[in-house]
């Protein structure tokens, strides 16, 4: 077995379910760099509930349900009381103080943060972004504190925006013990200045996008702060829309990387656009239009409130609360069967962003989540246009802030 | 003009293949069973096989073909009705049984037949080894894998690798 070639090796490993895998990336250095060739994949997510303090639930089918600690039970219930999620990354959740692998029931906790302003707890003028990376070797986490609160005087003297550089804390697993406070400098030229900025730069939730090394921030007005952790340097990129009143936006990562999408309601209809970020052009940022597609026969499949579901997905897994058979399958879902919906004549009556909420995207294929009626979950492949029922996640989630 | 639908088997027998291993032993099997390996079929499809002539396979080895063929024969039928949708579920219970049973073997004879399925690209074959070998490996620490797998004991540099990444980021992966 020795001697077996890499493709082959790749099929034996890509049957692991993740524990395994991880062992055998220490089995040899030929093993780990054959491990982390192989396409990452996606058994569930989490989805933060806007009822009970933004709990955390996790999402999946039940055999990854009982293998994965999604009920977050492994951390410190003293300390934490109702665990919170502030951010998450290829696996890897940011909790209040603390960084948490739920596959592997693991916590490491954060250094505490030198700015006597922010509390470890209460975020209010930094939001915290983890950067973690399983591909890099070795893989080693960053967490990066991000103001948004811009400084009083710098909107009184009409510095210009982007502000020439900008000041983070950077924790970093590699370097360890402490915060590193980073200045990074701007990259591209001004558009405008803060005190025009003050108005959108708000408190509200802000997601963030980690890929290849780049720490990609939603801010308000839906455009995009570029942070590059290895160089030192940010830049802001324009939203790919104005922002408009009742237009729900989302930035997520998917297969070609950073992605935005816009979940409205256009004469009654639902819409949902997606772009994702292109930086083909020498360090130009482009933002080119993926999806522009009616959701509107996806409404009108699942009007209703239900209790059942014909997919096999279920929230919070409970040892004792699984009451059918359920088979032990280690293979990953298959997220691209599904049927093609088509519209009906009647206008279905619907809320955006209540009764239809997008949750989010599949992390490394073009694949859209979507809840319905406050329950079902549905898959919806932008490329096959196949929909998919996965199951009930009975949560009201919270708004553009998902993890998968 | 167009060959025949069925072009093997005209006359009611199943039209039959040759195939020559490294150490030049003929095995004789149906063309159907043969056709299971992606590489076979096409020469096999062109006509390839019959009569006196053989297919040369230098890189398996008599055993190995023996043991390849053994799970070809039993796999045709299925294979026939394009993945056996109509199969009875004591059909399917039997083909899981013998494929249970097919890779309690060996190592070494384990590492010869993905190869072979490799080679002679026949996909199930290779998908029911590599499953069998990632059940081996299941539940196991990496020193243990090592051991199963028959790998020499890690050289101390070896060694030390594996417990520098154990503890760089055996956190994350443990």
């Amino acid at each position: 077995m020795e001697l077996l070639p890499d493709d082959l090796l790749a099929d034996v490993l890509g049957r692991l379910p993740p524990c395994d895998l991880a062992a055998s990336r220490c089995v040899r250095k030929r093993w780990c760099g054959v491990a982390d060739l192989l396409p990452l994949r996606l058994d569930g997510f989490f989805c933060l509930s806007v009822e009970l303090d933004r709990l955390a639930h996790f999402f999946a089918r039940p055999s990854t349900g009982r293998r994965v600690g999604g009920g977050l039970d492994f951390v410190d219930a003293d300390e934490f009381d109702r665990p919170s999620i502030l951010d998450h990354c290829n696996g890897l959740l940011l909790l209040p103080g603390l960084v948490v692998n739920p596959a592997t029931r693991r916590c490491a906790p954060l250094p505490p943060f030198p700015d006597s302003r922010c509390g470890d707890d209460v975020e209010v003028y930094a939001r915290r972004f983890l950067a973690f990376d399983p591909m890099a070797s070795p893989p080693h986490y960053q967490v990066v504190s991000v103001p948004f609160v811009l400084r009083i005087e710098e909107c009184m003297s009409g510095e210009e925006w982007p502000l020439l550089s900008y000041t983070a804390h950077v924790f970093s697993s590699r370097k360890g013990s402490s915060w590193e406070e980073r200045t990074f400098v701007r990259e591209g030229e001004a558009f405008g200045t803060c005190a025009g900025m003050l108005s959108d730069w708000t408190t509200n939730d802000r997601h963030a996008v980690y890929w290849r090394g780049v720490l990609y921030v939603h801010c308000q007005d839906y455009s995009v702060m570029r942070i590059t952790l290895s160089n030192d340097k940010y830049q802001m990129i324009k939203s790919p829309a104005e922002k408009k009143q009742g237009v729900i936006a989302y930035l997520g990562k998917s297969e070609k990387g950073v992605y935005s999408a816009l979940l409205w309601e256009d004469d009654g209809l639902p819409r949902f656009r997606v772009w994702f970020l292109s930086d083909s052009c020498g360090g130009h940022m482009d933002w080119i239009l993926k999806s522009d597609i009616s959701i509107q026969a996806v409404v009108q499949n699942f009007p209703y409130y239900s209790e059942r579901s014909s997919g096999p997905w279920i929230v919070n897994y409970r040892e004792d609360g699984v009451n059918q058979a359920w088979e032990e399958d280690e293979s990953e879902w298959d997220f691209h069967s599904g049927v093609i919906l088509h519209e009906t004549k009647d206008k279905a009556a619907i809320s955006v962003g209540s009764d239809l909420v997008f949750l989010g995207f599949h992390p490394y294929k073009e694949i859209a989540f979507f809840q319905l009626s406050h329950s079902t979950v549905v898959s919806y492949h932008l490329n096959t246009l196949n929909v998919q029922e996965l199951g009930l996640l009975n949560v009201r989630p919270i708004i553009s802030k998902s993890a998968a | 003009m167009a060959a025949p639908e069925s072009g093997d088997g005209n006359n009611g027998a199943a039209r039959m293949v040759t195939l020559i291993s490294s150490d030049n032993t003929r095995f004789e099997v149906e063309a159907a069973a043969a056709s299971l390996s992606q590489t076979l079929q096409l020469t096999i499809l062109d006509g390839g096989g019959g009569g006196g002539d053989g297919i040369p396979l230098p890189n398996v080895d008599s055993a190995t073909l023996s043991k390849v063929l053994e799970y070809c024969i039993k796999h045709a039928p299925a294979a026939a009705n394009g993945g056996a949708p109509n199969a009875t579920a004591v059909d399917r219970a039997e083909l899981e049984r013998f494929d249970n049973e097919f890779v309690n073997i060996d190592q070494s004879v384990l590492y010869s037949l993905i190869m072979a399925a490799h080679n002679l690209e026949i996909e199930g074959l290779q998908s029911l080894v590599a499953k069998k070998v990632a059940d081996m490996i299941k539940g196991k620490s990496p020193m243990e894998i090592r051991r199963t797998l028959g790998f020499p004991d890690p050289t101390p540099e070896e060694q030390a690798e594996m417990n520098a990444h154990m503890l760089e980021y055996g956190w994350a992966y443990e």
